[in-house]
């Protein structure tokens, strides 16, 4: 893999972590998404090795919810309402993503967190990439909407 | 989005540092490099399984490229005959030559110690000479000179072929191939070996035993064997030898030669003796008195019964012969379709007809018969049996349904007898197709 590892597990955790909404199940599942990585072939395309990945762990976290059926609200949930942590700003942002459904959120953090490119994304919903470039303004539209503001 | 703006959504997000990721990494990186190590070494094995293949790929193309008897075991060649000659020489400098019938092979091998080379010659109609090739002597062996020819495929006798002079000039094309064309019809032979004399007084006929051949000479031909001694055979250097070659070729019209026969199976059979047919023949039972009746012809079912075979042919010669002492013709039948029997369709086949012409006094003497003929000409007797029709040359292309019978035991061999003497062995096909009806 011609990627950053260490860049790269911060990513994957990050995508794990917002599925899962807990540190130990993330890095437990990103853990696992790498070793699995490794059973597989190797691509000499980092658009194929980045969809790969997160492949392995978007299947992974379908599997952790399958099994883990839970109505409690993560611990991390409840720390994120504490007002006294939060700034207004980055909490009104906050509520904002939280508003927005999860595969919204995804796609988000995927997009300009993450980094991943438009394609692997696409390729990781199955939808175009017309299609994901309109879905990802119209969460920025949202957002902002939300905010109250042109810009976030 | 601007960095401000990802950093704002990266704070937004809210997600904590991951706690075990510098202890995952360090071990993960010793895996990768495991892994590595081990994908290099499958990508070695099995690029050099490619290689391997590969070259193994190359070298039977090759090999079937630079040897063609290596080639043939793959490819299937279908060769019909093959004349092998094994030849062994002891001493150095020796030369030996086989001649195969009329695929003249000849085998040469010099050597300059013990040898043994063979030869392998295909004498099939796709090659025009044969291949030759030898293989490496073994060296420390003894070997003495022995030479073996095969051939499967052999024309018909020749020794004892009578010579045939007619009046008109016959070509007889005549091919030895032995190539096997049995699905296709062959070309039909021109040959017409009888023609119609109107008179014998310029021919002499021999009086021989009847255990000998016959042949009809020339007047000069017979002043010259007056003084020999019978039996008279054809020499065989007489006989044309045909080349080695896939054609036909022309024999000269006063020397008999077998018709052209495609059919490697079966050929056309030689008759024991030849006559002509004359125009004043004397009908048998005129000059020779036989007590008895001709007997009545079964009826048709009867003769289906007993029938070998039944075909439909067309008369490709007629020859006049004898066959158990009496008069008989001989038909050279191309088969067209078969009724009956296993007679292959588009083969020849040679028909003993009851009938025909032959020397009065030659059919006394091999009757035991006293004769006196009041003429000084040799007389010829004709007989048609219980058919009343002698076969001549006017039939030569015309088409009967045969039915043929079985082998009494004395027939020629490659020689087939209709199931009677009557005329219902020989029927017409559209009366044939009524008698049915």
């Amino acid at each position: 893999m011609s990627l950053d590892l260490n860049e790269q597990y911060s990513k994957i955790y990050r995508y794990c972590y917002i599925r899962v909404n807990n540190r130990d199940t993330a890095e437990d599942l990103t853990q696992e998404t790498f070793l699995r990585y490794l059973e597989h072939p190797k691509y000499h395309s980092i658009d194929k090795t980045l969809n790969l990945l997160y492949t392995i762990a978007g299947n992974l976290c379908t599997d952790y919810f399958r099994s883990h059926k839970s109505d409690e609200l993560p611990e991390d949930m409840q720390s994120n309402e504490n007002i006294e942590n939060a700034v207004l700003e980055s909490y009104a942002l906050s509520q904002a993503l939280k508003s927005l459904p999860s595969e919204d959120r995804e796609i988000i953090l995927l997009r300009y967190i993450n980094d991943v490119p438009v394609g692997v994304i696409a390729d990781i919903y199955h939808i175009s990439r017309f299609a994901l470039n309109r879905r990802i303004r119209k969460i920025l539209a949202e957002l902002r909407s939300f905010m109250g503001k042109e810009e976030l | 989005m601007k960095k401000t703006e990802k950093d704002k959504l990266k704070e937004a997000f809210n997600i904590p540092e991951p706690v075990h990721k510098e202890q995952f990494i360090s071990k993960y990186g010793d895996m990768l490099k495991k892994n590595e190590h081990k994908l290099r070494f499958s990508t070695v094995i099995r690029y050099s399984a490619y290689a391997t293949f590969a070259v193994l790929i190359i070298g039977v193309w090759g090999a079937m490229n630079v040897n063609p008897d290596f080639a043939d075991k793959f490819k299937g060649n279908d060769i019909i005959e093959s004349a092998v000659t094994t030849s062994a020489v002891i001493s150095a400098n020796t030369v030996n030559t086989t001649s195969v019938g009329t695929n003249a092979v000849s085998t040469e091998s010099t050597v300059s110690a013990e040898t043994n080379s063979e030869t392998k010659t295909n004498a099939a109609t796709t090659k025009t000479s044969p291949a030759v090739s030898s293989l490496p002597a073994p060296t420390g062996k003894s070997s003495t000179s022995k030479t073996e020819t095969t051939r499967k495929y052999t024309p018909a006798p020749t020794e004892k072929a009578p010579a045939i002079h007619t009046e008109s000039s016959v070509k007889t094309d005549t091919s030895n191939t032995s190539a096997r064309t049995t699905k296709t019809l062959p070309a039909l032979s021109t040959t017409k070996i009888i023609s119609t004399v109107t008179k014998p007084q310029t021919t002499s006929y021999r009086t021989a035993p009847a255990s000998t051949t016959r042949h009809i000479d020339t007047p000069q031909a017979a002043e010259t064997e007056a003084n020999s001694p019978p039996p008279m055979t054809v020499p065989q250097t007489t006989r044309p030898q045909p080349t080695q070659n896939n054609n036909t070729t022309t024999t000269t019209p006063a020397e008999y030669a077998p018709p052209v026969c495609a059919d490697p199976v079966r050929n056309f059979a030689v008759p024991p003796v030849i006559y002509q047919k004359d125009e004043n023949a004397v009908y048998i039972y005129d000059i020779f008195k036989f007590g008895g009746s001709a007997g009545s012809s079964p009826p048709m079912d009867n003769i289906t019964i007993d029938a070998q075979s039944i075909v439909c042919a067309e008369i490709i010669n007629v020859i006049y012969t004898q066959f158990n002492n009496k008069p008989y013709t001989q038909l050279n039948l191309l088969v067209k379709y078969s009724l009956s029997g296993n007679i292959q369709d588009y083969s020849k086949i040679s028909l003993y007809v009851r009938g025909g012409y032959m020397p009065a006094s030659e059919y006394a003497e091999l009757n035991g018969i006293d004769y006196e003929h009041e003429t000084n000409n040799e007389t010829i007797i004709y007989d048609y049996g219980e058919s009343e029709k002698i076969f001549d040359i006017s039939d030569v292309g015309s088409e009967y349904i045969f039915i043929i019978g079985y082998d009494s035991g004395n027939l020629p061999e490659n020689v087939y007898q209709t199931v009677t003497d009557s005329d219902k062995s020989v029927i017409n096909p559209d009366d044939f197709k009524n008698s049915f009806s």
